[in-house]
């Protein structure tokens, strides 16, 4: 019996807590988020202006047709507490900023994609481009 | 009297605390004028050659259309020297208090001594491994994006701070 009210209280307490919280980083990459892609003009923008504002991407697909730009913003706190121990940690969002240029090396399509409350990087294929389905030449700089 | 002056040492004491734990975090050594003036200063645009830039930074983390454009991924760190196990967990747990409490400190003195001792280091994937403990302790990341002309000579160029 006392064994059966240990475990009970073990079980009772124990908690997990998530706090949202306004997205903001901690570490890595500078995000390049809408406010960072402003300059962007379809069919305008070059392959060089992109490189000049946001510096070399994290990976190059399609022989140099795809950017990619990865960052990750905290997005909320979680804790856990159990018996005689705890845990606090950041959930990071991750975010890709997936630019395609054209023949002529212009921004022809940009968007930012978010996978959220996850850090799981989606497979290369995702950022296959629909019009050059060649075997991606794949760069991480 | 005993009284009220063990509440003004008290006070000067947690004055003391709030003002060391509210440092601002300084980035005047880690700004991209600041390194680009401090270890980049041979860059001119429409001057400079690009075998004189590899003379100078080695070769490029990355490049883009046919070698136009040389890509460098660049961090911020001691110079000379291999770093330790021991002293590589030091500077990440240093880093991780400052950025927890927030008091920047340590963080604004390492900085300044990078601006003095430091170096600029090129990434590339030959040196990765060799460099891992550099890499993670890095103060900060750039990515310099150079743009040639016909010629090999420097028609543009800039500098990006990627992190953190």
């Amino acid at each position: 019996m006392k064994t059966f009210f240990a475990l009970l209280f073990i079980l009772f307490s124990s908690a997990c807590i998530v706090i949202p919280t306004p997205e903001h980083r901690i570490q890595g990459r500078v995000p390049c988020d809408e406010e960072k892609t402003t300059f962007m003009v379809k069919n305008m923008t070059s392959k060089e202006e992109v490189l000049l504002n946001l510096g070399e991407p994290d990976l190059v697909l399609n022989r140099e047709r795809i950017f990619v730009y990865r960052w990750e913003m905290v997005a909320a706190y979680f804790a856990v507490g159990a018996y005689g121990g705890g845990a606090v940690g950041p959930i990071q969002r991750t975010s890709f900023l997936i630019i395609e240029f054209d023949d002529k090396n212009r921004v022809s399509r940009h968007e930012i994609r978010g996978s959220v409350f996850s850090s799981r990087t989606p497979p290369v294929e995702t950022f296959k481009s629909p019009q050059h389905e060649s075997t991606p030449s794949l760069r991480s700089p | 009297m005993t009284f009220l002056r063990r509440v003004l040492l008290l006070f000067i004491m947690l004055g003391s605390l709030f003002a060391c734990a509210t440092e601002p975090l300084d980035e005047t050594f880690v700004s991209e004028p600041y390194v680009k003036e401090r270890w980049l200063p041979f860059l001119a645009d429409g001057k400079t050659e690009k075998n004189g830039i590899i003379q100078r930074l080695g070769e490029p983390t990355s490049s883009f259309q046919n070698g136009a454009i040389l890509g460098y991924r660049l961090i911020l760190v001691e110079e000379g020297r291999a770093l330790q196990e021991e002293e590589y967990r030091k500077i990440i747990i240093q880093h991780d208090v400052a950025y927890v409490t927030p008091y920047y400190g340590w963080v604004n003195n390492r900085r300044k001594q990078l601006s003095e001792k430091g170096s600029l280091l090129t990434l590339r994937e030959e040196n990765k491994d060799d460099g891992l403990f550099d890499i993670l302790t890095r103060e900060a990341e750039y990515s310099l994006i150079l743009i040639f002309d016909d010629h090999g000579t420097l028609i543009k160029h800039n500098l990006r701070r990627i992190m953190p």
